[in-house]
């Protein structure tokens, strides 16, 4: 963040530098690299055996 | 109550009416999260027997703690039940006193599996050898930076709840992200992985 005199105002304007930060503090250019890898870490994405879930739900009935 | 009435209920509120005895709930949140909490614990452990047992025990904990009233709700159910995973893979480390990132990578060596897609002329192909590629590189990052791309990524937990879990500044959480993202880009860049193909 930085403030700039403007002549036609004669007030100081508080400006944000261009977008060099997300709002998670990555810079443009981390962001682009994580956009660019992104479908590939959602193709990464695993589920849990349907099995394992019947455990989980039968283990919460029995207590 | 119907599925698509169940669909619009806050975790929170999922969470109140399981304590209550609704079982339904549980399998709702199960549902809403279960992705993003194996593949979280899978991606931490490279082994899906092990991944399976974790987010059984993960799960087995959030009950007991839900049914025995002992639950304190002081954030949100998905960093908390990730929070949970994360000290049992912990645990799991500590036991087999070897850390995470040793599991699979010892004696492996980078140039034998990314291989050179010059002889494919098939898109589907190539993209799918990037993906392969592209996971081997995240699996060989420095642990505690795989960890944050992780949560950050997959269990979608902002940096400050990264920090929570992990115990370390928002600030380290952030620096890991960047050094994870900066580690995989020269590593790419290395193999020559184009970044268009991924």
């Amino acid at each position: 963040m930085m403030e700039i005199y403007t002549p036609e105002t004669n007030s100081l304007t508080e400006i944000k530098p261009e977008s060099d930060m997300d709002i998670e503090g990555l810079n443009a250019e981390e962001q682009s690299f994580y956009t660019s890898i992104k479908p590939t870490l959602n193709a990464m994405i695993e589920d849990p055996q349907t099995e394992t879930v019947s455990k989980i739900m039968d283990y919460s009935k029995s207590v | 109550m119907s599925t698509k009435a169940i669909r619009l209920i806050s975790d929170q509120d999922l969470v109140q009416q399981y304590i209550k005895g609704q079982e339904a709930s549980l399998e709702e949140l199960i549902r809403r999260h279960k992705s993003k909490i194996y593949t979280s614990i899978y991606h931490l452990v490279k082994d899906s027997n092990l991944a399976e047992d974790i987010f059984q025990d993960t799960f087995i904990k959030v009950i007991n703690t839900l049914k025995t009233t002992k639950y304190n709700e002081e954030g949100k159910f998905l960093p908390w039940v990730i929070r949970i995973a994360h000290n049992l893979v912990i645990d799991h480390f500590r036991k087999e006193k070897r850390k995470p990132m040793a599991a699979n990578v010892e004696g492996f060596d980078i140039f034998d599996v990314i291989k050179s897609n010059d002889e494919s002329t098939e898109d589907r192909i190539i993209r799918e050898q990037n993906h392969k590629d592209l996971r081997i590189l995240i699996h060989l990052l420095p642990s505690e930076q795989k960890e944050v791309l992780i949560m950050r990524h997959f269990a979608e937990l902002s940096f400050k709840e990264i920090s929570d879990i992990t115990g370390v500044s928002i600030n380290t959480a952030l620096g890991r992200m960047r050094y994870a993202l900066n580690n995989l880009r020269k590593m790419m860049q290395t193999k020559e992985l184009a970044l268009g193909n991924v």
